[in-house]
């Protein structure tokens, strides 16, 4: 048997394609061959130490990475940055830049993606880090440059205030951590950058600005909120002007860090109703953010009244009530909110239960009726069972 | 719930629907990704060519001809993207001798310690060797497979398989990597 023969049999034989004889035909030649034989048999080893090598599982961010970057028109014309891509640039300019193979300058989307890598990873840099607010003003000048697509043959810029930034000590330390690297696996920083929007909101200075409080660099890392940043209505309300002054307040950051709150941001009532600072305000009230969990409530933020009644602690309270919430896709008692007399009332269990008749919220609409809320005598009697019972029949 | 051919699949996504896409992703992502590890050698940088291989697909769906198997054509992309990083990246061409060799017989190896010296090995292949290994044993496309998807004669893939793995043998058995205890399951 020729060399050429020999050896198509033995791999066709470690691939178990052999025919019978073709088996035989291979066994008998090495059977007459020691040294074939030896030779064959370290193949067969080194097959099977092959075989023992396991599929890896594929980062869990590749996939919305993916369809993060599909372009709608992708069939007919294929231009994208990943931002992987755009990480690598990254990474690579600020290599090149401590090696010296570079000048420090990148631009545009690397830079805001560098920004916002660092924003969104670990909420650095530190308040009060002079050095590193260069960083920020070069994404900001940046955006001028901002296009689809970066590549060397982009213009490279020189940027003294972020040559000096990446230049820190500091920021050299930080993209070599643990911390920095474990962070970017997190699939809902790839998603949040994979928006162009996202980066255009960093460039933002009411975003920046609320990025120096610590609470809402803590509330950026969740998930959930990342998550909501892809909505416009969100975005904007994180860099407006009255969301930024809200921001100040402890209360306000702290809710960013709310679970309900950040669920909440994916409802789209709730983020068109963020423009409203009544809302915003009315949002540093645990008893609201934990109410906003539910549907109903966040449908009926569409109506001014309501928005403007959720101002008041005793209906914010009255919120928890399951009956009340339902009650609010009535016209007439969004209506009737309007009246101090009713949301005081509304503290009243019995009131709030006797809501699920028709006939009670159409009755609202009476000032009469509302007035008459204001009497203590009144609720009390609303307690009264027979009074109650009575309601629920006329329903 | 039916589920749909490749075919299908890349029907329904040139029709504009994108979760059609997700479903390829689904797919084929792993063994994507698990070719361009063993090629390049590098996790990051192989999530980054899978990346860049699904968008490139995506762009280029249109030219897809069922002729042969979708993940025949998408491994085609995926080696291609593969090869150009490792040529940039300017990776071994040729055997690497840098191997430490073994210290001496040791205890009862660990799966993770034998892929380590056989990952440690393949990356000592020339790359037209590391390929050919990947695609047919790794990945277990078969010859003709292979053949299209590095543009070779099917026989000359099988004559490329049969050096390959005496090359890596070679490299193993140099470096005494190659005992009973790691071949056997």
């Amino acid at each position: 048997m020729n060399e050429e023969r020999l050896a198509d049999l033995i791999t066709r034989s470690m691939d178990g394609l052999l025919t019978p004889s073709e088996e035989k035909q291979l066994r008998l030649t090495l059977d007459a061959d020691p040294e074939r034989r030896k030779e064959y048999e370290d193949l067969v080893r080194t097959a099977r130490m092959l075989g023992r090598v396991r599929q890896a599982d594929a980062p869990r961010h590749l996939k919305p990475l993916i369809m993060n970057s599909l372009s709608p028109n992708a069939h007919q014309r294929f231009r994208f940055t990943s931002p992987l891509t755009i990480l690598k640039e990254v990474v690579m300019a600020i290599k090149d830049l401590f090696t010296g193979k570079r000048k420090p300058v990148v631009i545009g989307a690397v830079v805001a993606a560098a920004v916002a890598i660092i924003y969104f990873a670990i909420g650095y840099p530190p308040l009060g880090s002079d050095e590193l607010q260069g960083t920020i003003g070069g994404a900001q000048k940046a955006a001028k440059y901002r296009s689809e697509q970066v590549s060397k043959k982009d213009v490279i810029v020189e940027n003294a205030p972020l040559q000096k930034a990446l230049q820190n000590d500091k920021f050299q330390k930080l993209i070599r951590s643990t911390e920095f690297q474990n962070k970017l696996q997190n699939e809902a920083v790839w998603s949040a950058l994979a928006s162009d929007a996202l980066r255009e909101a960093l460039a933002s200075d009411a975003l920046r600005e609320a990025l120096r409080f610590a609470e809402v660099r803590q509330a950026l890392g969740n998930s959930e909120l990342l998550g909501a940043m892809k909505f416009a209505e969100v975005r904007e309300a994180l860099a407006g002007d009255a969301l930024q002054a809200a921001l100040k307040s402890g209360d306000l950051q702290a809710a960013l860090n709310s679970a309900d709150l950040q669920a909440a941001l994916n409802s789209a009532e709730l983020r068109e109703s963020l423009r409203f600072a009544g809302l915003r305000e009315a949002l540093k009230n645990a008893d609201l953010r934990e109410a906003l969990k539910h549907s109903e409530l966040r449908e009926a933020l569409k109506f001014a009244e309501v928005r403007q009644a959720l101002s008041n602690s005793s209906l914010r309270e009255a919120l928890k009530s399951a009956d009340l919430r339902e009650a609010l896709a009535s016209a007439e008692l969004r209506e009737a909110l309007a009246s101090a007399d009713l949301r005081e009332a509304l503290s009243i269990a019995e009131l709030r239960e006797a809501l699920s008749s028709a006939e009670l919220r159409e009755a609202l609409g009476s000032a009469e009726l509302r007035e008459a809320l204001a009497s203590a005598e009144l609720r009390e009697a609303l307690k009264n069972g027979e009074l109650q019972s009575a309601m629920k029949i006329q329903e | 719930m039916i589920e749909l051919t490749d075919a299908e699949l890349v029907k329904q996504c040139l029709e504009g629907d994108r979760a059609a896409f997700g479903v390829l992703v689904d797919r084929y992502q792993k063994p994507v990704f698990n070719a361009a590890l063993r090629i390049v050698g590098n996790g990051e940088d192989a999530a980054d060519i899978t990346q860049v291989v699904f968008l490139k697909a995506y762009e280029r769906l249109r030219s897809y001809k069922p002729n042969y198997k979708f993940f025949s054509w998408l491994y085609r992309i995926a080696v291609n993207e593969s090869i150009n990083f490792a040529k940039a990246r300017r990776q071994h061409e040729e055997i690497d001798d840098s191997i430490p060799a073994e210290d001496g017989p040791g205890g009862e190896e660990t799966p993770e310690a034998v892929e380590a010296i056989v990952e440690e090995a393949l990356q000592a292949l020339s790359l037209e060797h590391r390929l050919v290994l990947i695609l047919c044993h790794l990945q277990e496309l078969s010859y003709r497979e292979a053949g299209y998807v590095l543009d070779l004669p099917e026989k000359t893939v099988k004559s490329r398989l049969f050096t390959a793995r005496k090359v890596l043998k070679d490299v193993l058995i140099r470096k005494g990597r190659l005992d009973e205890r790691r071949t056997t399951r």
